[in-house]
């Protein structure tokens, strides 16, 4: 383990996995998360970003592999003996308490002085904009205001880690989004590494440092959001971020540098991919929407024609479904500045040759 | 009907259930008022207006002292139910298998489906200088002399939280099933072990269900009869044994004073607990619960389920004795048994105050049924669908016949009856019984008929059904579980009626409990043990038959909804 304070992984799985019976709910998953990261786990419902949440947190304990918080294996170690805290779903509010105690009573678990709880309690109250709230009832306090809570609960006793179980989920859009900046910004504001679990990938493409795309209990990918989003790296990544045409292609060709040409019916592509390529393999390319163009005319670029079948107006852009030979494309255009093209029209279709994406599956 | 309540028709539908309680009751108890009002002078009730009796009361301190003893009773009582009560529902919330569970209940259950007389004899067989505890321990050598556990405060304690368990552990338990694990999990992320966070977090949130349960426990301890009647050798001087004592010294006057006493004690139970629970209000759960998942065997489940097992034992114990005892040889209740012999079962089958009781009480339960459930569902449907002001009212209301001393009822009815010359007859018995079984009936069926699909009864109106069709076809058939308990709880809680039914039988139409009771005043043979284990056997078959009606996931949602 590095000794470099920032740079030493604050949370590590090594192959970790998790069955329920028959099913393989955490499938060999390995992550290293750094610490003041803000690191996304993001999927499906039922992918298993809550139960790899949860062994985290402690609440379950992992069939196999190791997980390590700040260089500690902690497979034994149960949740009230670690240094994590997780927002639940559900928020888990004690009803019983009033806002001041339920803020407190991880303070209080570990006997900080009164005064000390008092003056921490103040500061993360201050951190979630619930100032003077002290006294309310958990029944009395809107949806948002559960959810601050919620997180100065957690926060308040300084973690090194900090769970978040979608926590957005209750909430209406607006509220929502405004959340999503006042969490990013608590983040930075107090350098707690947070690992956020997520179905919605707006969400993590616009709060996360890292994000680990995860299905049916395994990781896809891990990396930026920027960089999971140009380069999806399999055919899922590719649908689940975004807009995306998965087109299926056959290799025609390719160089030792990893540069590829590939072709689909009448289509030509060409893409840098990692591995060998053999001619005549069957591959696919992801290509997204916003990077093709339509045009009446060809130009420069090679063109293919196509015919517009359904056009849809989305305010600032617009999105067209074109067939080209055998493929339907999705293909988004600017409303400003660009043609417009109606139902039936004829089309002439390209795109940069450095566009399609070559994906591993 | 049900679908189409109107604003005008949901008053009338109460009418029946109004007039049984308001009219039986109601009227019994204004009744007791006034006649505290007359003199017993020189042995003889006489209609003048005074208020010597109250002087009495007050100005006595013997009975100032008798009020003290019923409250330290009760007291001793609800705290040994509740020491004994929430560890019990705790353990119930751990165990798994629907079967076992419901089986659970039904042990718990178990001794109010048996008649009070019968659970009294059972404790006269265990705790006796000859019973099973001292038999036992001079066996085992830990005693020489027996052990005092009868006639005195100890046996009739010891009884009573027998009696009561079930009140002290269904509220707690309803709670606890529903209260939410995700707390838990919450609670050991912020640093809480398992016994912290009992103590900090489920023990406080569980408290709305322990007032409720001491609330019940508490009122019903203070009125009980029977069993220190039975168990308290004389030396158990509780308000309600003074009651029959005046009664039957026809000191009619002073025995109103008393219930008038102990109804107010009651009331005052009743409010106290209520504000305690008021100022406990502000724990409303946020979300939906999450129940709390299966868990391994460790250590601390082993000593619950021992518990429970121990517990469930407690219950059974006085009916298994009085089983055993059945078949005794001897004339007394010896134990161990001596000798094997079926001449106490041939003895009763023969006996015939034992028959007529039998026929009397057959007949009184199933004409209480017939009663009370048809009252009771008009009032449910009221309650649970119409548009009513004074909901909570109309509910207190109702159920007052329940928490109000048997023995207060008992005599103020009677008073009614001996006016109205209508005591002593087998209709004004009837009217009593589905009065005391009333609240059972509207309890359970409003809280069947809020399960009710009410899309369904609507499809059956569009496709032409009326609203009584529609009640028949489609509202009937969903309560199904909830009119079958009704109607079981209704005619146990009539066959099984005591300490009221006393003061109302004439010699000729004595109810089997009644029979009973006077038969173990006077008598200590097995008689009883035999008859008892037939009336329990009865009261099983019954009980199952009627279960192989209703499905299990249904009643389990019946309880917790309690």
């Amino acid at each position: 383990m590095s000794t470099a304070p920032g740079s030493a992984p604050v949370v590590e799985l090594r192959d970790v996995s998790r069955s329920f019976g028959d099913v393989r709910a955490v499938d060999h998953v390995s992550l290293a998360i750094r610490s003041g990261e803000f690191f996304a786990l993001l999927g499906p419902s039922g992918c298993g970003k809550t139960t790899t949440l949860r062994i985290l947190a402690g609440f379950e304990r992992p069939s196999g592999g190791d997980v390590y918080l700040a260089g500690r294996r902690v497979n034994d170690v149960p949740p009230y003996r670690r240094e994590t805290n997780l927002v639940f779903q559900q928020l888990a509010l004690f009803p019983h308490l009033d806002l001041f105690d339920n803020v407190a009573f991880g303070l209080r678990m570990r006997r900080r002085p009164g005064a000390e709880v008092r003056e921490r309690v103040r500061k993360a109250l201050e951190l979630v904009d619930l100032a003077g709230y002290e006294l309310r009832r958990m029944h009395e306090l809107s949806g948002g205001q559960q959810q601050r809570v919620a997180i100065a609960r957690a926060l308040v006793n300084e973690p090194a880690v900090l769970l978040l179980d979608e926590p957005l989920g209750s909430l209406d859009l607006k509220l929502r989004l405004a959340m999503q900046r006042e969490l990013k910004a608590m983040q930075r504001r107090s350098g707690t590494t947070f690992v956020y679990v997520t179905h919605d990938q707006g969400e993590a493409l616009a709060m996360a440092d890292r994000v680990a795309v995860m299905s049916a209990g395994r990781i896809l990918q891990v990396g930026s959001p920027e960089h999971i989003y140009t380069e999806p790296a399999t055919r899922f990544v590719a649908h689940f971020i975004g807009d995306a045409n998965v087109i299926e292609v056959v290799v025609t060709g390719g160089d030792e540098a990893g540069r590829g040409t590939f072709e689909a019916g009448a289509l030509r592509f060409s893409a840098t991919g990692r591995g060998d390529l053999r001619a005549g393999e069957r591959r696919h390319l992801s290509l997204r929407p916003e990077k093709i163009k339509l045009a009446s005319r060809a130009g420069t670029a090679p063109a293919y024609e196509g015919r517009v079948s359904e056009v849809t107006f989305l305010g600032p852009l617009v999105r067209y479904e074109v067939i080209v030979g055998d493929l339907r494309l999705i293909v988004q255009s600017q409303t400003e500045g660009e043609e417009h093209f109606a139902r039936g029209d004829p089309v002439m279709v390209s795109w940069s040759p450095s566009a399609p994406v070559l994906l591993e599956d | 009907m049900a679908a189409v309540l109107r604003r005008q028709r949901s008053p009338y539908l109460l009418l029946p259930a109004f007039l049984l309680t308001a009219g039986v009751f109601g009227a019994a108890m204004l009744l007791l008022f006034s006649y505290s009002a007359y003199t017993f002078r020189g042995g003889q009730l006489t209609e003048e207006v005074s208020f010597l009796a109250w002087q009495k009361f007050f100005g006595d301190p013997f009975y100032w002292g008798v009020v003290g003893n019923t409250l330290r009773l009760a007291f001793g009582v609800t705290l040994a139910a509740l020491l004994v009560g929430y560890p019990t529902a705790y353990a119930l919330t751990k165990v798994r298998g629907r079967r076992l569970v419901v089986a659970c209940y039904l042990v718990i259950f178990s001794p109010l489906l048996v008649s009070l007389v019968v659970r009294v004899y059972g404790w006269i067989l265990i705790l006796s200088e000859n019973g099973v505890i001292n038999q036992g321990l001079r066996a085992v050598g830990l005693i020489q002399t027996p052990l005092k556990l009868i006639y005195n405060d100890v046996g009739v304690t010891i009884a009573l939280v027998h009696i009561l368990l079930p009140f002290m552990v269904f509220p707690i338990l309803s709670v606890l099933l529903q209260f939410d694990h995700t707390l838990r999990e919450a609670a050991a992320d912020l640093g809480a072990n398992r016994l912290r966070t009992f103590i900090r977090v489920v023990l406080p949130m569980s408290l709305p269900g322990v007032v409720a349960g001491a609330q019940i426990t508490f009122t019903l301890a203070i009125s009980a009869f029977v069993t220190p009647e039975l168990l308290g050798g004389g030396t158990v001087q509780v308000l309600s044994r003074a009651i029959w004592f005046n009664v039957v010294d026809v000191n009619w006057p002073l025995a109103a004073v008393e219930a008038i006493v102990l109804l107010a004690l009651a009331l005052i139970t009743l409010a106290f607990f209520d504000l305690v629970a008021r100022s406990l209000r502000a724990i409303r759960p946020t979300g939906v619960p999450r129940p709390r998942p299966a868990e391994p065997m460790g250590l601390i489940e082993l000593v619950f389920r021992s518990g429970l097992i121990v517990v469930l034992a407690f219950i059974l114990s006085p009916l298994v004795f009085v089983f055993v005892n059945s078949f005794n040889g001897s004339d007394f209740n010896s134990f161990p048994p001596q000798g094997f012999s079926l001449r106490w079962y041939q003895f009763v089958l023969g006996y015939v105050p034992f028959r007529e009781g039998m026929t009397n009480s057959l007949l009184i339960a199933a004409a209480t049924t017939a009663v009370a459930i048809p009252a009771g569902m008009l009032a449910a449907l009221a309650i649970a669908r119409g548009r009513i002001r004074l909901r909570g009212i109309l509910n207190a209301f109702f159920l007052a016949p329940l928490v109000i001393p048997r023995v207060a009822i008992g005599i103020a009815v009677f008073i009614l009856l001996i006016r109205l010359h209508f005591f002593g007859t087998t209709a004004s018995l009837v009217l009593v019984h589905a009065m005391l079984a009333l609240p059972f009936a509207i309890a359970l069926l409003a809280a069947s008929l809020v399960n009710v699909n009410r899309t369904l009864e609507e499809a059956a109106m569009d496709l032409g059904a009326g609203p009584l069709r529609t009640f028949w076809s489609v509202t009937l058939p969903q309560i199904r579980a909830g009119l079958i308990i009704a109607a079981v709880f209704a005619f146990i809680t009539s066959f099984d009626e005591t300490e009221a039914s006393i003061f109302l039988v004439r010699p000729s139409n004595l109810t089997l409990p009644v029979q009973m009771f006077l038969y173990l005043e006077q008598y200590q043979n097995p008689t009883l043990a035999a008859l008892s284990t037939l009336l329990v056997g009865l009261t099983v078959v019954l009980v199952v038959g009627a279960l192989r009606f209703v499905r299990g996931a249904e009643i389990a949602r019946l309880v917790a909804r309690r």
